[in-house]
């Protein structure tokens, strides 16, 4: 039986080789104190101390146990990682250090040294490590039959000092990719867990904070982006420093009893306790700055052949760097943190305080953020422990314009020579005297214009644990998370007469503002009973009952006034016209109940099973109740005594996990009923709108997912390997399909529309290739593959369309569509273009275009929206036991972008090569260059990269020179991100993209992924 | 378990606590399951809700402010592809719409987007769905009786009457259009049902002496049956409108939904501009005042929009139907010196001269065009116009289409779009 967590009064749960660790630990202890009453009977003679430290980060390590050889004398690591042995004898002595998790370690001494230094390496493969996520209880690894991600936050930040919770999961988790979509400070990414496992609901997984769900928005905020696309993930509210680690379910084989709306995996982040011992604090201070790495030579360089024939060039940023106005900044990062930790046996505590202010590339992009954290554990008895968790964070980010909403990247992207000042004479552009070369209008334009978003965001649980007896717990959590929300567009009036800007602004140059607020609630009630009974004397069973309820609600409010009568006029209640008001709630509930039963043989041997059933307020009214099962078998093989035979000896641990499991994930709230909405009839009378035509058959989607693999520790834990097979299907796959407008009903209604499969290798290697006292090197290298694909559509549907993509049978979800031309005939004595044969999808050529002129050639799959293979490789260099350098090269393959600058470039400002010099380029090219926008597989580019996403030096700085702080201990970190990246993607970059609405995939005119640079200073007092 | 353990203190405390756990589970789960996943819609209501007297009267509102919205919207798109208005903007989902090539992609948001939509107005959806909430208002009162509902036949009257025009712009646009999930049908099916309902509501509006609709139902009807051929019937119609008869569709600068469509796209964001073949048109060599264009404010950097001068507020009202209209439908229809005798009258009131040129047929015919296209400009029919009577189109089809690329097409009225072939049950015959 696995172990629980629970019961804090009995320290940390171990198995098998741990407990006799334990059992040494504590005796060692006893020990020391022992010969530390009786020091009169030593020998007098010198003192040895020192520290141990973790070799991956150089933080201390408390609760490591540190032995002198050849004595019966051993120390305990104090909460600064500090050791001590008075009146050791002789000239050297021999330590041996040793720690759950860690793999052994000697040093040599010298008697009287007071600052040795042990540098330890973590295990590859921990199956003694608690897992709290997706489990009735905390239980060992070793006992749970799917793979669960783990991110020790403390460590990779130690090492990297990363400034959201997403770039801490990237490439840190194999099958997660987190997919950005622009550089601005403040914005977020797309999470997709294990694939797309859906065709129109959200792809993004649950999370959780100390096991409360809450608010997992991403695309937040004004839609900087136009074209329905915020920015702005919630997730990255989350204070990376508060966090200890994070733990991530891929699927339902994992996540089913997190039930409906777990499908697409669950994030749960641990902040971090407070220990017993004296109060510690650790002070951080952060400076750095971030860029848009070589603009001049990335930003398109567009072309115009003027009325004289003559082709002239503009290189925007080149430009305007020549004339001393730089287009981008370099963004200063600043960032304050305090945190304190400590306690008693009974009460302890942690405290964190944050200020983190960054600005972008762009001039007015900005995100400031103070995050505060208050966590308190109270141990009244032993048979109690409840533990409370609250954190609060207020933030203001101001977004740029970009996309489809303009900005200094629309604006650079599609400038033109045509709109040069020079070029006013010569060519009748629209004002061309003000626009420098830009395209709409120049960057101040766009900077005269704010786009807010204002967080107040708490995030609160209860968690207690009470154990009646010893084989039973009950664990009742309580929490809620509250994200109040405010956006604001606004845009002062500009004085026509005498601001050029005007020019550009015309339809608000009276000025507007709009202004929403969105209060989002998410409650959580979680309780949960285990039993544990010995069966027989090697069949241990864990019984567990559990009931959640969850609550959301949405609260909106919005308003917007036009038209300001003076300058200085900023409210929506000073506007001259209130042009819209909008007042709206939507709620979601959730109760399911669950039950399992975990039965161990040996405390090696681990069966699962499980089942949920949930009900939702968005089910239909044929939908009563959703089950879920789950079952999942975990094995020991190297604890087996006739496989231990077997088994080489540089296997060290292996484990074999296999895991079925069924998970769920709700359709948006209303969307089975038929609904009318409001409007406004004639003369401003009430009438009310055909709105949602519903789907009383709407149920969930449903995950049904296996999954196996292994955890194996190879050469003493030097390597160690997990490795996972999944095979994901998700049937009843919700669409939001279109409705024929002859039925009234235009909106688009949810459908249970299919079967998708997503399946694939999930890999995580950790190799310790060098380790010595004074130098280590370290490697960890993931991998996922994902291969997609749409098994069935509902009906005989085969194919349904939304723009560039398609959902079709045989191919992964949403995957790029369109007419491919393969050849064409050029002349050039009359520049025409003829005979455009298209990919017939078959091997062959047919027609593009019918004798009417339209397109009717077939749409061909050209590739992936999401990639297919995610991975990482990361390197670690530890020089004495003081220096360490990481790096992490992130590599994403076997997906497509949509590069809408190139298509709108050359199909539509015609500022591309293509135009001017027609007979340079395949005509098959040009024939889509000239289709009128009708053919675009020109502009559908491999997206494939690797980039070097994080360089990182630590430098623990000598005792002596600490204590010149009075600290305890001082580190500094040099970091620097997204340095250089290797792709073929023809655009600006490969991760850029639209986040949110119809655009997902697709490039606009983007702000790429920022370079960085950050200097932080730690000191611990 | 012994009996030393079961009387043990401990053992109570212990027991006392799991019941009341178990007796608090049942109490979570003892309130009603329903209860707790009970959530409201605030803003939507079910349909079930409406299936009452008392909702007839929001239902036909909300038919005529649907309609009201659908029309600025076909105003507008109707204005671009035709030689009223040009795009002036960088919203490419619009340009099919000025570059005439809409026909060439039945994907693009002709047949998608809604009456405000931000992407550029729609006008399938908008004008289909003013249809079905017209219909579905008609079909509910039918059920009813005059006892249960104040004003049924008024209300019945407003139904039919905004079904039909609804349809009846369907006809001016479309190629061809479905109705409730049905066959494709032409755009002269759609005018034969447009027929109907204004038959009907002739019918109600007289019974419920509704003045206004009942000459909003003549003008409709003139119009409809004047594009099916039927002359005759059209005249008939035409001859009943008396002078000075207008019925508005109502705007308002409350809220976007409810704008001046032509005014929001031409005066306030310049999205549009009134096209070069459509400025200051003169009518025997004097300008007329009935297709004034004003320059756009910022006429000294080269640019800019033309602004029509018909809609010249948010709040500004467009005619749904006219007495002028139904003149020039009786002067279509009757020709000869009638038709130049109703053409002089309606040039009198803006002080513009008769027509001194040749009464020929084809003469008359083009000095009905050119009339209607003064008269009615920037009123939904210049697109109808110009594909009934195979105008030519200017610029030609083929012709560069500038800055943004491309050629222009042929479009002179729109297909049936994507949206409805694909997911019509009955079209695309999966029959769901």
């Amino acid at each position: 039986m696995a172990r629980s967590v629970h019961n804090a009064w009995r320290g940390p749960a171990v198995g098998r080789r741990g407990l006799l660790r334990g059992a040494l630990g504590l005796t060692l202890a006893l020990a020391v104190l022992t010969l530390a009453g009786a020091r009169p009977l030593a020998a007098q003679g010198q003192s040895v101390s020192g520290m141990v430290l973790n070799g991956a980060t150089l933080r201390p390590l408390s609760g490591a146990q540190v032995l002198i050889e050849g004595t019966q004398r051993g120390a305990l690591t104090d909460a600064n990682g500090r050791f001590v042995f008075q009146n050791v004898t002789g000239a050297t002595v021999e330590l041996r250090v040793i720690m759950i998790g860690y793999r052994e370690a000697r040093v040599t001494a010298r008697a009287g040294d007071t600052a040795v230094r042990v540098a330890m390496t973590e295990s590859a493969i921990a199956l003694d490590e608690i897992v709290v996520t997706g489990q009735p209880g905390g239980t060992q690894r070793r006992a749970i039959g799917n793979a669960i991600a783990k991110v020790d936050v403390t460590n990779v930040m130690a090492n990297s000092q990363l400034k959201s919770m997403q770039e801490l999961i990237n490439g840190r988790a194999p099958g997660v990719v987190i997919m950005p979509g622009t550089g601005m400070v403040g914005s977020g990414s797309v999470i997709r867990v294990r694939g797309n496992s859906t065709f129109s609901l959200t792809g993004e997984p649950l999370i959780y904070v100390d096991g409360v769900r809450v608010n997992n928005e991403q695309g937040s905020g004004i839609n900087a982006q136009a074209f329905s696309s915020g920015v702005i993930s919630r997730l990255n509210d989350f204070n990376p420093n508060d966090v200890e680690s994070i733990e991530i379910l891929k699927g339902p084989a994992a996540a089913t009893l997190y039930g409906t709306e777990a499908s697409r995996g669950v994030i749960n982040i641990i902040t971090k306790k407070g220990a017993p011992g004296g109060a510690r604090y650790s002070l951080t201070l952060k400076q750095g700055s971030n860029w848009f790495s070589n603009p001049e030579g990335r930003l398109p360089v567009n072309y115009w052949k003027d009325p004289s024939g003559k082709v002239q060039e503009l290189n925007i940023a080149q430009r305007e760097k020549d004339l001393g106005r730089p287009l981008f900044r370099n963004g200063a990062q600043q960032a304050f943190g305090l945190n304190v930790q400590g306690g008693t046996e009974g009460l302890r505590y942690y405290l964190g305080f944050d200020l983190d202010k960054g600005e972008g590339a762009e001039r007015n992009n900005f995100r400031d953020q103070v995050s505060t954290r208050a966590n308190l554990q109270i141990l009244p008895n032993k048979d109690l422990d409840i533990s409370v968790s609250t954190g609060y964070v207020t933030s203001r980010t101001q977004l740029s314009c970009e996309g489809g909403c303009g900005g200094t990247m629309w604006g650079a992207v599609f400038s033109s020579p045509q709109f040069l000042g020079e070029n006013c004479a010569v060519g009748a552009a629209y004002g061309c005297g003000f626009r420098r070369g830009f395209q709409s209008a120049p960057p101040e334009r766009y900077y005269a214009f704010e786009m807010l978003q204002d967080i107040d965001r708490f995030t609160g649980s209860v968690t207690a644990n009470w154990r009646p007896f010893s084989w039973m717990t009950h664990r009742v959590t309580v929490g809620t998370d509250l994200t109040a929300e405010q956006n604001e567009e606004f845009q002062g009036r500009v004085d026509p007469a005498r601001d050029t800007l005007a020019f550009f602004i015309v339809t608000t140059a009276l000025g507007y503002k709009y202004q929403t607020r969105r209060t989002h609630y998410n409650n959580t009630f979680d309780y949960a009973a285990t039993i544990n009974r010995d069966i027989l004397a090697n069949l241990n069973s864990a019984t567990a009952l559990g009931v959640q309820y969850y609550q959301q609600r949405i609260e909106f409010i919005g308003v917007q006034g036009n038209d300001f009568a003076a300058p200085g006029l900023e409210t929506v209640g000073a506007a001259a016209r209130k042009t819209y008001t909008s007042d709206d709630y939507l709620d979601n509930n959730t109760l399911g109940f669950y039950a399992q039963e975990q039965l161990s043989w040996n405390d090696r041997l681990f069966f699962t099973a499980a089942m949920r059933v949930d009900n939702n307020s968005a089910f239909g009214e044929e939908i009563k109740w959703a089950l879920y099962p789950k079952a999942s078998v975990s094995w020991v093989l190297n604890e087996e005594p006739k496989a231990r035979e077997i088994l080489p000896d540089v296997v060290n641990a292996l484990k074999l996990r296999l895991a079925y499991g069924q998970s769920g994930q709700q359709p948006l709230s209303f969307s089975a009923l038929r609904t009318y909405t409001a409007i406004t009839g004639p003369n401003n009378t009430p009438g009310v709108s055909p709105n949602s035509v519903g789907n009383p058959d709407l149920g969930p989607e449903r995950g049904h997912e296996f999954e196996a693999g292994f955890d194996a520790g190879l050469m003493d834990d030097k390597l160690g390997l997990e490795f996972t097979f999944y095979n994901k299907k998700t049937t009843d796959a919700i669409l939001l399909k279109p409705n024929a407008p002859s039925g009234g009903f235009t909106a688009s209604s949810y459908v249970n529309a299919g079967e998708i499969l997503n399946r694939g290798f999930e890999a995580l290697l950790k190799a310790q290739l060098v380790e010595r006292p004074n130098l280590s090197w370290d490697v960890t290298l993931t991998g996922a593959t994902n291969h997609s694909e749409v098994l069935k559509l509902a009906g005989t549907d085969t194919t349904i369309i939304s723009g560039s993509t398609q959902h079709r049978i045989g191919y992964a979800p949403r995957s790029w569509f369109r007419e491919r031309v393969v050849s064409a005939t050029y002349d050039q004595a009359t520049n025409t273009i003829s005979n455009a044969m298209c990919d017939n999808g078959s091997g062959g050529t047919v027609p593009c275009y019918n004798a009417a002129g339209v397109v009717t050639a077939p749409r061909i799959f050209l590739g992936r929206t999401t990639p297919s293979f995610e991975g990482s490789i990361s390197t670690g260099l530890r020089l004495w036991s003081r220096l360490r350098l990481n790096s992490m090269l992130d590599i994403k393959t076997g997906y497509k972008k949509y590069n809408n600058n190139l298509r709108a470039r050359c199909q539509i400002f015609a500022t591309c090569l293509e135009n001017i010099y027609p007979e340079r380029y395949d005509p098959a090219r040009i024939a889509e260059v000239r289709s009128n926008g009708t053919l675009v597989s020109f502009v559908v580019n491999d997206a494939s990269f690797a980039r070097l996403r994080e360089v990182s030096l630590s430098y623990e700085v000598p005792d002596k020179y600490a204590s010149y702080f009075r600290a305890k201990r001082a580190s500094v970190n040099v970091a620097a991100r997204n340095l250089y990246t290797w792709t073929s993607y023809p655009g600006l970059d490969p991760e850029n993209q639209f986040l949110e609405g119809g655009n997902v995939g697709l490039e606009q005119s983007n702000l790429p992924q920022l370079s960085s640079f950050v200097v932080t200073f730690n000191v611990s007092f | 378990m012994n009996a030393r353990i079961l009387k043990s203190p401990r053992f109570l405390v212990g027991a006392r606590r799991i019941a009341a756990a178990l007796v608090a589970l049942p109490l979570l789960v003892g309130c009603s399951f329903d209860d707790l996943l009970e959530v409201s819609a605030p803003s939507n209501l079910p349909a079930e809700n409406l299936e009452s007297p008392a909702a007839m009267p929001i239902l036909v509102n909300g038919a005529i402010g649907d309609f009201e919205c659908a029309l600025g919207a076909a105003l507008v798109v109707t204005a671009v592809v035709s030689d009223e208005f040009g795009d002036s903007q960088l919203g490419a989902a619009q340009w099919p719409y000025d570059r005439r090539d809409a026909n060439q992609q039945p994907y693009s948001i002709y047949g998608t987007a809604g009456c405000n939509s931000a992407q550029g107005p729609g006008i399938y959806s908008p004008l289909s769905t003013s249809r079905w909430a017209a219909d579905n208002a008609l079909t509910k009162l039918e059920g009813y009786t005059a006892a249960q509902v104040p004003k049924r036949d008024s209300l019945m009257a407003a139904a039919a009457l905004y079904g039909g025009f609804s349809l009846a712009h369907l006809g001016m646009a479309m190629c061809s259009a479905a109705l409730d999930l049905g066959p494709e049908i032409t755009n002269m099916q759609l005018f034969a049902q447009a027929e109907d309902r204004f038959t009907k509501a002739l019918q109600f509006a007289t019974t419920a002496n509704v003045v206004a609709y009942k000459n909003a139902a003549n003008v409709g009807l003139a119009r409809v049956r004047l594009f099916q051929g039927n002359k005759t019937g059209a005249a008939q119609a035409a001859a009943l409108v008396p002078a000075g008869f207008v019925l508005n569709a109502t705007a308002s600068d409350s809220e976007t939904r409810r704008y001046n469509r032509v005014y929001h796209s031409n005066i306030n964001t310049r999205n549009y501009t009134v096209e070069e073949p459509s400025r200051n048109l003169l009518t025997e060599g004097v300008p007329d005042p009935r297709t004034k264009v004003v320059r756009g404010q910022n006429a000294s950097d080269g640019t800019v929009a033309w602004y029509q001068q018909k809609y010249t507020a948010f709040g500004s009202p467009m005619p749904v139907a006219r007495y002028q209209e139904a003149q020039l439908i009786l002067a279509e229809a009757q020709g000869g010196a009638t038709a130049v005798s109703i053409v002089n009258a309606l040039r009198a009131p803006h002080g513009l001269p008769a027509y001194t040129g040749p009464t020929d047929a084809t003469s008359i015919q083009n000095l009905i065009i050119e009339e209607r296209r003064r008269e009615l400009f920037v009123e939904g029919f210049r697109l109808h116009d110009t594909h009934r009577f195979k105008l030519p189109l200017i610029p030609a089809p083929g012709t560069a289409y500038p800055i943004k690329g491309g050629t222009y097409g042929n479009t002179t009225c729109f297909p049936l779009p994507d949206v409805e072939r694909l997911y019509n049950p009955t079209i695309n015959g999966t029959g769901k």
